[in-house]
């Protein structure tokens, strides 16, 4: 039995013929794959880079519906670390082109596996001057601001 | 000075239900592009790495911060500090995640000399992580109760109540 196949188009017009149950983890496409059947679907705001790297999180993640065994399917623990080895790979700017891609496509397993790593980015920061250089945040706080912040936070002696 | 004469379309009520019309689908139209080209910008025409994240998403990644981290960053922006400090749902999540962790020991020693103060020691945190807190204002005659992290002080005649809260290092008065 053949499955049935989908092809999804990056922002560059690169075409990736996919399994609609590897496809169907997002539930936007999912939704789409029903209302336009057969047909080519574009994200235009989707490189080529994040596109193959999101097929690739997504093929690891399909729950097989025939149980045959395939060896997509892991156990859960071997999946984990599979998540954590996957998004360690990745720099921060693609970091962040993937969580919005997981964030557009709605894969919440995705989502929430790039917002970990994310936050255990920030957590490793020494100080908040770190973070704004990291992820391009602008401090729109005042020298006495930043400082009243700070004696909220500390007991009085 | 000569006015010009003013023609009417003959269904005048008929021509300006059509113009009401067309002026909504163009605004409908105009709508649809304004999201359609926000929404769907190439990747590549933006600087990689300085993506605009939404502020649901920033909600979701500060989610999974630990406690200490979040007291120390709220100092980055006034986005941050907003969502750190001011939102129910956060606070609750944070508390949520907290009680579902493993349970952790958490050794506190209160020294009632001339000035009160706590140490508090943990078998999971390396020494350096050991906090001394002094407690000024109330006398060394006080009642304390400890409930889920947080330490309550009053003092025996009920007129001084203090909550501390040693993650965050914050005092209620």
């Amino acid at each position: 039995m053949s499955k049935k196949m989908i092809v999804l188009k990056s922002s560059e017009g690169v075409s990736f013929v996919v399994e609609e149950a590897v496809a169907r983890q997002s539930k936007i496409i999912s939704f789409l794959v029903e209302e336009f059947p057969d047909r080519e679907l574009p994200l235009t705001n989707m490189t080529s880079e994040i596109l193959r790297k999101t097929i690739e999180y997504c093929k690891k993640h399909v729950v097989e519906d025939d149980g045959g065994g395939d060896s997509s399917s892991s156990s859960s623990g071997d999946l984990k670390e599979w998540d954590v080895k996957f998004v360690a790979e990745i720099d921060q700017p693609r970091l962040m082109d993937l969580l919005m891609a997981a964030n557009y496509l709605d894969i919440p397993s995705l989502l929430d596996v790039t917002c970990q790593k994310v936050a255990d980015t920030i957590a490793a920061c020494n100080d908040e001057k770190e973070i704004r250089a990291t992820f391009n945040i602008e401090n729109d706080f005042t020298e006495e601001e930043v400082e009243a912040i700070r004696m909220e936070n500390q007991y009085p002696i | 000075m000569k006015r010009g004469r003013e023609y009417y379309p003959i269904s005048r009520s008929s021509g300006s239900f059509v113009s009401i019309a067309l002026s909504f689908v163009k605004s409908v139209f105009a709508f649809l592009i304004a999201w359609a080209t926000q929404r769907l910008l190439p990747t590549e025409q933006r600087p990689s790495g300085s993506v605009n994240v939404p502020l649901d998403l920033v909600v979701e990644i500060l989610k999974k911060l630990p406690a200490k981290s979040l007291v120390r960053f709220r100092c980055v922006s006034k986005q941050w500090s907003s969502i750190i400090s001011s939102g129910r749902d956060f606070l609750d999540s944070i508390v949520t995640r907290s009680l579902a962790q493993p349970q952790r020991m958490h050794f506190i020693f209160h020294h009632c000399t001339s000035k009160l103060f706590f140490i508090f020691t943990s078998t999971y945190h390396k020494m350096a992580d050991n906090q001394s807190i002094f407690i000024p204002a109330l006398t060394s005659s006080c009642i304390y109760k400890y409930v889920r992290g947080l330490i309550l002080c009053c003092s025996k005649r009920g007129f001084n109540i203090v909550i501390y809260n040693p993650t965050t290092r914050q005092a209620l008065w």
